[in-house]
């Protein structure tokens, strides 16, 4: 084979290569998609909340103290006037409450007026399938069970006056079976508009409480650990997911 | 919207001493037709595999930075245990024929090291199957406070930090900096490569040859007796079946990940390829001998979850026994242990 054939093979499977498998560049400002700013406020039965804080539970009066306070966001979409939804996909996020307020920058979403949003309060079961991931979803973060693999989609860890070990300590997760625990949360903006354009980017004001972990019958005397996805996995998720509201919109 | 084609094809072009390989090998099948050594060919006998083809395949550069990544001891919490420490080329890929394996600073293992061959084929990982994906199977090891007792943000900065990989990753990923999930993909691709399909056994697949006549009566006795669950021709359907090693298993075993108790004290059939390398056997190395092993199936504990198939044992004689014995070694793999490719 001459030299000029082989280059002429190693160039179109460059190039069959590159049309099989690049992504398109992503697309910024061309005049039919914005961003939103998701903003978290982390809250305590209505007042502010740091890690780090002593905390009376609202319901079962348990003294508390959070040291973590971790979770995914995924899959948000945003429900438009004409009442299409439009996915943001491939876009995952990993929420701190160590950084006090969090700012989720929501890329790719088509210019418009939107009323509802909903997202994924975790990650959803084709990413944890999937294998090495990265960005938000990079095994590093330390939101994941190497031993029996998947998220932790919630990881909320501190001191409690009332747990035998004086800690508590919730890994929280499972995205497949009875046991599933990422549930969708959809919340409707109540009549205010989210105007989306190229070039501005307006805010989604959520608010999240922690507190509504324990609001579901579930205390840390009665369950200091959990490390597994199960049913205790997913009642703390569901009872979690509660606690996350929309509160204002900034266009 | 992208650039415009010709664009992107000049834009190829010009990185392709950088980017070239990785490309053609990460994606495309063109590899095996420029003569590379590092291609995944699966085996014409084999069914197709669960990982390494597509957007998996195997590059050159990929290997070879898995390669090294899986024998560096510095990526432990004493620099003392490889990958390769527990996963010997001369065992298969298993550990020294010690039933638990030895962590950082001494520390003991709770189960039997298995072999690390025909990975590509296998649908999860671990005597229970609780890792779904080759990629992550590392996890489990680099940060067992067992094992290497790292965290991957370390593993990651002990990489980055390190000179000697620093070629091998620009090379591999065009970067200078790497991630987890880098590390991750290079020792699969690894892991992949590491095919077993070169023993008498194979031959006898292939072309009916091979085998001698006890080796034959073993294959026999093992399609009548074993094949249920150690599958040909890759020997285990790499289902998790319980063979009454106790009446009450300590080890939960898939009940673990299932949280389904009729799941306690069953175990992934592991591969007997290359068995006779890899002893000793059982999850926990209980048995040193593969008659030991063989032996036990005449009349396997009776335990609530034990397999239906195993219920009445499997009469066996001594003869039986032998054969079987020498079936077993008729699939040890002479090149698997010789391969310079991904030998230490």
């Amino acid at each position: 084979m001459s030299t000029i054939s082989k280059l002429l093979i190693i160039a179109s499977a460059v190039a069959l290569t590159f049309a099989s498998c690049s992504d398109e560049d992503p697309t910024t400002n061309d005049g039919t998609s914005g961003e939103v700013v998701l903003k978290l406020d982390h809250r305590w039965n209505g007042n502010p909340f740091a890690l780090n804080q002593s905390l009376t539970h609202p319901v079962n009066a348990e003294g508390l103290s959070f040291t973590t306070l971790k979770y995914y966001i995924s899959n948000v979409e945003l429900k438009s006037t004409e009442g299409d939804w439009h996915k943001a996909t491939d876009q995952y996020f990993l929420a701190d409450a160590a950084q006090g307020e969090n700012q989720l920058t929501v890329k790719d979403v088509p210019t418009g007026s939107y009323t509802d949003i909903r997202f994924m309060l975790g990650v959803d079961s084709l990413r944890n399938v999937s294998g090495a991931q990265e960005g938000a979803l990079a095994v590093s973060n330390n939101m994941f069970w190497s031993w029996n693999t998947g998220y932790i989609f919630v990881k909320a860890e501190g001191t409690s006056s009332t747990s035998n070990s004086g800690q508590f300590t919730y890994h929280l997760g499972g995205f497949s079976g009875p046991n599933a625990a990422n549930p969708v949360i959809e919340l409707s903006f109540n009549g205010a508009l989210l105007e989306v354009e190229g070039g501005s980017a307006p805010q989604v004001h959520l608010m999240v409480d922690p507190s509504h972990l324990w609001n579901g019958g579930e205390t840390t005397a009665s369950t200091p650990m959990v490390h597994m996805p199960g049913a205790k996995a997913k009642a703390l998720m569901m009872a979690f997911k509660n606690g996350i509201t929309w509160d204002h919109n900034h266009n | 919207m992208g650039p415009q084609p010709q664009l992107m094809l000049i834009r190829m072009l010009r990185a392709l001493p950088i980017f070239g390989w990785v490309m053609l090998a990460s994606c495309s099948p063109d590899t095996e037709e420029l003569g590379n050594p590092y291609a995944f060919n699966p085996p014409e006998h084999f069914p197709s595999p669960v990982y390494g083809l597509g957007d998996q395949r195997p590059s050159p550069m990929g290997f070879k930075l898995g390669k090294k990544l899986f024998y560096d001891r510095q990526l432990s919490s004493d620099g003392t245990v490889s990958c390769g420490s527990c996963h010997a080329q001369v065992h298969a890929f298993a550990d020294h024929n010690t039933k638990l394996s030895m962590g950082v600073e001494g520390r003991l293992g709770i189960r039997n090291a298995p072999p690390v061959f025909n990975m590509a084929w296998h649908p999860a990982f671990m005597w229970d199957g609780g890792i779904n994906h080759l990629e992550l199977v590392p996890v489990a090891p680099f940060t067992h406070p067992l094992e290497m007792n790292l965290t991957m943000a370390q593993v990651v900065q002990k990489v980055n930090q390190d000179s000697s990989y620093r070629s091998l990753v620009q090379q591999a990923f065009g970067t200078s900096q790497l991630q987890d999930h880098h590390i991750l993909i290079s020792l699969a691709q690894f892991m992949t490569l590491i095919v077993s399909a070169g023993s008498r056994y194979d031959m006898h697949l292939s072309t009916g040859k091979g085998l001698n006549a006890l080796e034959m009566e073993g294959l026999s006795l093992f399609k009548q007796h074993c094949s249920h669950c150690h599958s040909e021709p890759l020997l285990s359907d790499f289902s998790y079946r319980n063979n009454g090693l106790d009446s009450l298993s300590e080890d939960e075993g898939r009940a673990l990940i299932s949280l389904n108790p009729s799941d306690r004290g069953k175990f992934k059939v592991p591969s007997l390829r290359n068995a006779a390398l890899t002893y000793p056997y059982m999850h926990d190395g209980r048995f040193m001998t593969l008659e030991q092993a063989i032996a036990h199936y005449r009349s396997p504990k009776a335990t609530p979850n034990l397999d239906p198939s195993l219920s009445a044992g499997i009469p066996l004689s001594d003869q039986d026994i032998e054969a079987l014995v020498a079936f077993i070694k008729s699939t040890t793999d002479e090149t698997l242990i010789s391969d310079t490719r991904w030998m230490e």
